[in-house]
């Protein structure tokens, strides 16, 4: 369950990331115009793991969803700068 | 400069979260070390086996001369009944700073012979007191509020990239910019995690603070008793009684906790008290059914139940974690984590923002003493501790007390060293030679573990060792790294 | 540092007077309102120093504060 809600996170901000010019210009990457129904991932993907977590257990599920939010925005931000990196390095 | 909120907040997020920050570091740390607590004293008594056969109720009985022994020291002794985070049965008694524990095999009731230690508990209680009592309660309670009103300004700092920084982390970029970045990921991420720790930790400990009474009732309060028991005799040796056989009286109490929600039987001079245990959810209820402990005989049940009272139960579940799984345990000890990082790289953001104007001055070489005394010193210490718990002979006298002057000896070397270095301007030295020896005696705590454990196992299931060691040479690596970076 | 230190003061006399103002709350239920008070002193002392400390003008801050210490104190002559 836990792990399921950090994908769905990791999936949300790895969207939130592709969506965000600063993002972009950061990884040197081409403005990506994605269809809305895809930028409306970042909004749906956390829902889904809220969904998820409350479904499993309501008890935990607050903690647990805030807690996957904080470790998925650390994952996306590493993989995302050794992305930039990789690619500053190709150039 | 332009006088606005935010040059305003800034000014009061880098001196109060700088001031507090070096001892909201340690707090953080040996915050998140609680959150390990019970498996860490498991780590710390490496004869007692990871595995331990099914619980029998009958030996409860088997641990009572000791039970007797210590009530008769003037203790309250209790046993905590084994459960998914530790399967042995364990007497503990408090002794003015850890709970000491003396484990037994939860089967046959047979006393394992394992080694004298400070333990996890160590941390819990360095956490909230910093082994000075009351004084160190309301200094923590105090840095508690400041960095509540450090999380306010800095979010109102950041407000305006507060969504498009979130995900932006440049460790290649400028140095500045770089640990800016670094701070910002440890911080904004955790925002929910830090204000929930800093709300319910102030307010378990408020009374410190803002007693429901005047300052000078309460200074009187805190005066008296301290005159009274100066006044008072030595205690006699007291004649404890028997006491009645445990099973039958846990199978009374779980009938009112619930099967299997006893957490702890707690021997008080008037009763004995079968307590509910942390474990059941996220109200630290402690609700408790009560016996005598001359006949054995049900006194009473007591359960809080008033909306207020739940709500606090709730902000003390939710800071304790002590009815979470192993999975959101995790994420508190990894937020609590970021939150000695962002500690850590505020700290440090706020020493090079003032190194060019400021780097000559003497406070600005004592403040970055300190720093260097606080983080890679503190670690250091945290460290020494695990080492001392593994080299120092088994046989020792008062062997908890020797672990914690290991702690604290190198804490005190390593800040005074940290602070030498910067009065001498040589802190570049001083933080290489501080990182140097924290890489080391965290990447060499593992193979120190598998020399000093008995029966220790390359192939062996995840267990609190490995996850221990596993952490320590995270540590260390990482520290290896910031050492190799420093020398650019 | 002269406003954060008259921000603190401010800031730190609400929340005491909160607290010592609490027992009176609910006579029947001391532990209770005693509880009540501290919750609330905890979440207001970081906002009013924030408020204190960060109006444009010195005097609207300390104004808003003083404003939020009156009201505590007259909590004291409060009785439910």
């Amino acid at each position: 369950m836990l792990i399921l809600c950090l994908v769905f996170w990791l999936l949300g901000l790895g969207l939130q990331a592709a969506c965000e010019p600063k993002m972009l210009r950061f990884a040197r990457l081409p403005d990506l115009t994605l269809p809305p129904s895809v930028r409306w991932g970042r909004f749906i993907f956390p829902l889904l793991g809220l969904v998820i977590v409350f479904w499993s257990n309501p008890v935990v599920a607050i903690f647990v969803w805030a807690g996957t939010f904080s470790l998925a925005a650390v994952i996306v931000a590493i993989v995302w700068a050794s992305l930039a990196r990789v690619l500053e390095s190709r150039r | 400069m332009q006088d606005n909120l935010r040059t305003r907040m800034g000014w009061l997020h880098a001196w109060v979260g700088f001031i507090a920050g070096l001892l909201l570091f340690c707090v953080f740390v040996t915050g998140s070390l609680s959150v390990f607590d019970t498996e860490l004293t498991r780590w710390l008594q490496p004869e007692v086996p990871p595995q331990a056969p099914a619980f029998s109720p009958q030996v409860l009985d088997r641990t009572l001369p000791t039970v007797r022994e210590l009530l008769q020291q003037g203790e309250k002794p209790f046993i905590t009944l084994p459960s998914s985070r530790d399967p042995f049965v364990r007497v503990q008694h408090h002794d003015g700073y850890e709970f000491l524990t003396v484990p037994y095999n939860p089967q046959t009731g047979e006393q394992l012979q394992a080694r004298d230690t400070a333990g996890g508990k160590f941390f819990y209680d360095l956490h909230y007191t910093l082994r000075t009592g009351l004084y160190g309660e309301t200094l923590i309670a105090a840095a508690g509020l400041a960095l509540l009103v450090t999380v306010g300004s800095g979010i109102i700092i950041h407000l305006r990239g507060l969504i498009s920084d979130l995900l932006l982390v440049r460790p290649f970029a400028a140095r500045l910019r770089a640990w800016l970045d670094v701070h910002i990921l440890a911080s904004v991420p955790f925002i929910p995690f830090v204000i929930m720790m800093a709300y319910t930790g102030t307010f378990i400990r408020t009374r410190t603070l803002f007693p429901p009474v005047s300052y000078i009732s309460s200074i009187q309060n805190f005066v008296s008793p301290h005159r009274a028991t100066e006044a008072e005799p030595p205690e006699t040796k007291r004649d404890i009684p028997i006491g009645p056989s445990l099973p039958p009286l846990l199978d009374v109490a779980e009938k009112t906790l619930g099967k299997g929600q006893t957490g702890f039987i707690l021997f008080l001079p008037n009763s004995v008290l079968f307590s509910r245990t942390d474990m059941s959810g996220p109200l630290l209820t402690r609700e408790h059914v009560d016996f005598s402990p001359v006949d054995g005989h049900f006194l009473r049940h007591v359960l809080l139940s008033t909306p207020v009272t739940q709500t606090q139960q709730l902000m003390e579940g939710i800071h304790y974690a002590r009815w979470t799984g192993t999975g959101l345990r995790w994420l508190y000890f990894l937020s609590g984590a970021m939150g000695a990082i962002m500690f850590a790289s505020g700290a440090i953001i706020f020493l090079m923002k003032r190194r060019k104007v400021s780097g000559k001055r003497v406070m600005f070489r004592v403040a970055e003493g300190l720093t260097i005394g606080c983080i890679p010193g503190f670690l250091l210490a945290t460290l020494a501790f695990f080492w001392a718990n593994r080299l120092l002979p088994t046989s020792l006298p008062a062997r908890h007390l020797a672990e914690v002057h290991c702690f604290f000896a190198a804490w005190c070397l390593s800040s005074t060293a940290g602070m030498l270095w910067s009065l001498l301007h040589r802190a570049l030295p001083g933080w290489k030679i501080q990182l140097s020896a924290l890489a080391f005696l965290g990447v060499l705590l593992t193979p120190l573990d598998f020399l000093t454990r008995p029966g220790a196992s390359m192939l062996h299931a995840p267990t609190v060792f490995a996850a221990t060691d596993i952490c320590a040479l995270l540590l260390g690596l990482a520290s290896l790294q910031m050492v190799r970076r420093l020398r650019c | 540092m002269l406003r954060g230190l008259l921000a603190l003061g401010l800031a730190w006399t609400c929340a005491h007077l909160i607290t010592v103002g609490s027992p009176q709350w609910g006579p029947g239920a001391r532990h209770d309102s005693v509880v009540f008070g501290q919750m609330i002193a905890i979440a207001a002392f970081p906002v009013l120093l924030l408020i204190a400390f960060g109006t444009q003008k010195p005097l609207h801050g300390a104004l808003i504060a003083g404003t939020a210490c009156i009201l505590a104190a007259l909590g004291l002559l409060f009785h439910a």
